[in-house]
């Protein structure tokens, strides 16, 4: 396979909070309907921020007895839900022991979740390194039976995006035959809550939950945590139309950054995230006049929002006006390393449905961008572009073209 | 803590590799890593110093591996950041963040949620010490954390070589971090044993001709017994450190030379794979994926000085 071979995704499996199978969650995001609520999973009376998009209940894949599934960590629900619910869209999940499907997830804070939890049980993990000897990727590449191989990352909240890349190019360097690619994120949890919380990037809006994530509006307070995950199976195209699989579009360019400014504040220098975004273009062998859809990364944070502004600008020029940029993390809440997954599905059921979600919540908004505010926008989208920029400087762009 | 594994001749295919151009292995107490969290070394002739507030809150193991590369960059004499600005940075770490979370839930019951620390997240997460290396070095190219657990090693070097075929980076730092043997905290987060935090930092470029004039690492299609887990960073930088000597003494093998003679399992095809003449090679196996169907060799100039280990 030459390196230009484009690769398509043939599959999506997906958990949120506003659904766990693609047509819900297009419902959802075409509704402007928003998954952010006060948190039920635990007591949250002295935290600075109580709301969260968390996941309800993972529903148990097919074939799998449900005792057994629930008693799995719930990271590992999703993971497993996601990936097994993505090859039997893609119509790969019975010929699954005979191919080289490789597995890319984005998960970043794995071990602290799992060692919460159990201490949450009782247990003595944390203490105990012999109990670590699986990771979730590990167990779920075994659980669902896979041949090919599997890598865990973080870019922190370009984490799937970065999946996206690798999965595409083992791809196209005959490493496997299709692969699983996405990010799962449980964040939500007294910890992690806590954590995020006392960094003060959280949204404190806890009165009004639905209102609370209002990326590129004046009064955005911070971002909401959200859960869940995504996973998509790639495939070369010529491999995709040999055997009529349904394609929901081309990943057609990836790029990506570091700002090396500072741990958790991006740099104000649109340069550097400004290159992921141009590699990413350049890869995809479109000028930016061809961009018909931007998801931004924007998590509702006063510095973040308006130095994505400033990097699309820089990037995109005066072309930047007749392109319509939304944030679906006013909706979906910011799902970290599952984020660039969640924001994959919604640049295709933009494509699908020749209609851009919007940013709800934006009443006012403080930077010069077309944005589509809190009503879905008809508009025909060939090529998306879909922005992750995350902790750590990492800045990771996509670019999704419709087949 | 497993150890690097001998391997005989086998039957495999090479479906990607690189360079190893330069490498340099760091050990640290935890009494090192407090004094150097305090006040981090003078950094290598030509790159920035390392301000004290960088690395204040950044788990042990990323403190070793800004040594390590550290230790790189001056065995490389490499004195020009700029040159490196766009390379990629990986780094495979293993179980970062559990002394900080014992920390964590012991404040958050004692004090609640105020008293839970804000940095876990930017700095004891899998992306974490590859993003403060990337400010370190002011690297503008990526920067990911890779594995998280004890196949980190594999994982990360086949998401370098990866990079690498693909074209993503020019170039790339990527370093192993963890400890030896593996951190046991007590209920203070202390170390209930003895433990160092090992860190090695390898410089990978892309292959570069016919002739082997330096160590490789390869990740070959077929099946096989799998290596033990985790890697061992120091044996692995022994070998790096015979090879390279090797390299330095002139040592050269035409990789036209290499065979391998492991017979894989034909029960799954790989049309995608081009048919490869045999080559001999004294390739080592090193690490190995979860589906034991692809593992990662150390190619070495000249192998056969290299002490039996494990």
């Amino acid at each position: 396979m030459m390196a230009e071979d484009p690769v398509w995704i043939t599959g999506v499996g997906l958990a949120t909070s506003l659904g766990c199978n693609l047509a819900t969650l297009e419902a959802s995001l075409l509704a402007g309907r928003s998954g952010i609520a006060v948190v039920t999973s635990f007591c949250t009376t002295d935290y600075p921020s109580r709301i969260a998009a968390e996941l309800p209940a993972v529903p148990c894949p097919s074939g799998r007895e449900p005792r057994e599934f629930h008693a799995l960590s719930r990271l590992e629900q999703a993971a497993l839900w996601c990936v097994q619910a993505a090859l039997e869209d893609a119509g790969l999940w019975d010929c699954r022991a005979t191919r080289r499907i490789g597995l890319v997830l984005g998960i970043g804070a794995e071990w602290m979740g799992l060692w919460e939890a159990d201490a949450s049980r009782g247990g003595n993990r944390l203490h105990d390194p012999t109990q670590d000897d699986e990771s979730t990727l590990q167990r779920v590449h075994r659980a669902i039976g896979l041949r090919g191989p599997a890598v865990n990352l973080s870019a922190a909240c370009a984490s799937s995006n970065f999946a996206l890349e690798i999965g595409r190019a083992w791809l196209r360097q005959g490493l496997v035959d299709a692969c699983v690619a996405g990010g799962c994120e449980m964040a939500v949890t007294p910890i992690g809550l806590a954590t995020f919380g006392n960094l003060r990037a959280l949204s404190r809006r806890n009165d009004d939950p639905t209102r609370a994530s209002r990326p590129f509006d004046r009064d955005r307070d911070g971002f909401v945590l959200g859960e869940g995950g995504a996973a998509f199976v790639l495939e070369r195209a010529a491999d995709a139309r040999r055997r009529s699989a349904h394609g929901y579009g081309e990943v057609a360019g990836c790029g990506s950054s570091s700002d090396a400014h500072h741990n958790v504040i991006p740099s104000p220098d649109p340069a550097w995230a400004g290159l992921a975004v141009q590699e990413a273009l350049a890869d995809a062998r479109i000028t930016p006049e061809q961009v018909d859809h931007i998801n931004a990364h924007a998590t509702s944070t006063t510095v973040g929002d308006a130095t994505e502004a400033a990097v699309l600008r820089r990037v995109f020029g005066e072309a930047l006006d007749q392109i319509p940029v939304t944030s679906t993390k006013s909706m979906t809440g910011h799902l970290l390393t599952a984020a660039g997954a969640i924001e994959a599905l919604a640049c295709m059921t933009a494509m699908k449905h020749r209609a851009i979600p919007p940013t709800i919540n934006l009443d006012d908004s403080d930077v010069s961008l077309n944005l589509v505010a809190n009503e879905t926008r008809p508009h025909r989208v060939a090529v998306a572009v879909s922005n992750s920029f995350g902790f750590g400087g990492s800045n990771a762009c996509l670019v999704l073209r419709a087949v | 803590m497993g150890s690097v594994p001998t391997q005989g001749d086998t039957r495999l295919e090479v479906v990607l590799s690189a360079e190893v151009r330069a490498h340099a292995l760091c050990r640290m107490t935890r009494d090192q890593i407090s004094s150097a969290r305090r006040k981090p070394g003078n950094p290598p002739e030509g790159w920035p110093a390392i301000q004290p507030s960088l690395l204040r809150n950044s788990d042990d193991q990323t403190i070793a591996a800004v040594a390590a590369v550290h230790g790189t960059l001056r065995r490389m004499g490499h004195s020009d950041p700029r040159c490196l600005e766009h390379w990629g940075i990986l780094v495979s770490s293993r179980f970062l963040g559990r002394s900080s979370l014992v920390v964590a839930l012991d404040r958050f019951r004692s004090d609640g949620v105020w008293g839970v620390s804000p940095h876990l997240i930017p700095h004891y997460a899998l992306h974490s010490p590859a993003g403060t290396l990337s400010l370190a070095l002011g690297i503008h190219g990526p920067n990911l954390g890779v594995g998280g657990g004890l196949s980190a090693e594999f994982e990360g070097i086949l998401t370098a070589l990866t990079w690498l075929k693909a074209g993503i980076v020019p170039g790339l730092w990527l370093v192993f971090s963890g400890w030896s043997p593996e951190f046991v905290p007590d209920p203070e987060g202390e170390p209930m044993a003895d433990c160092e935090c090992q860190a090695l930092a390898v410089v990978l470029g892309p292959t570069s001709s016919f002739k082997l004039d330096r160590p490789c690492f390869q990740v070959v299609a077929g099946e096989g017994p799998e290596s033990p887990r985790p890697l061992d960073l120091t044996v692995l930088a022994g070998l790096l450190d015979q090879s390279s000597r090797d390299a330095g003494r002139g040592s050269r093998i035409a990789r036209d030379l290499v065979v391998h003679d492991f017979h894989h399992d034909a029960g799954i095809p790989r049309p995608h794979f081009a048919p490869r003449a045999p080559r001999r090679s004294r390739a080592r196996a090193i690490a190995s994926d979860a589906s034991g169907r692809l593992r990662v060799e150390l190619l070495s100039p000249k192998f056969h000085h290299v002490k039996e280990v494990g």
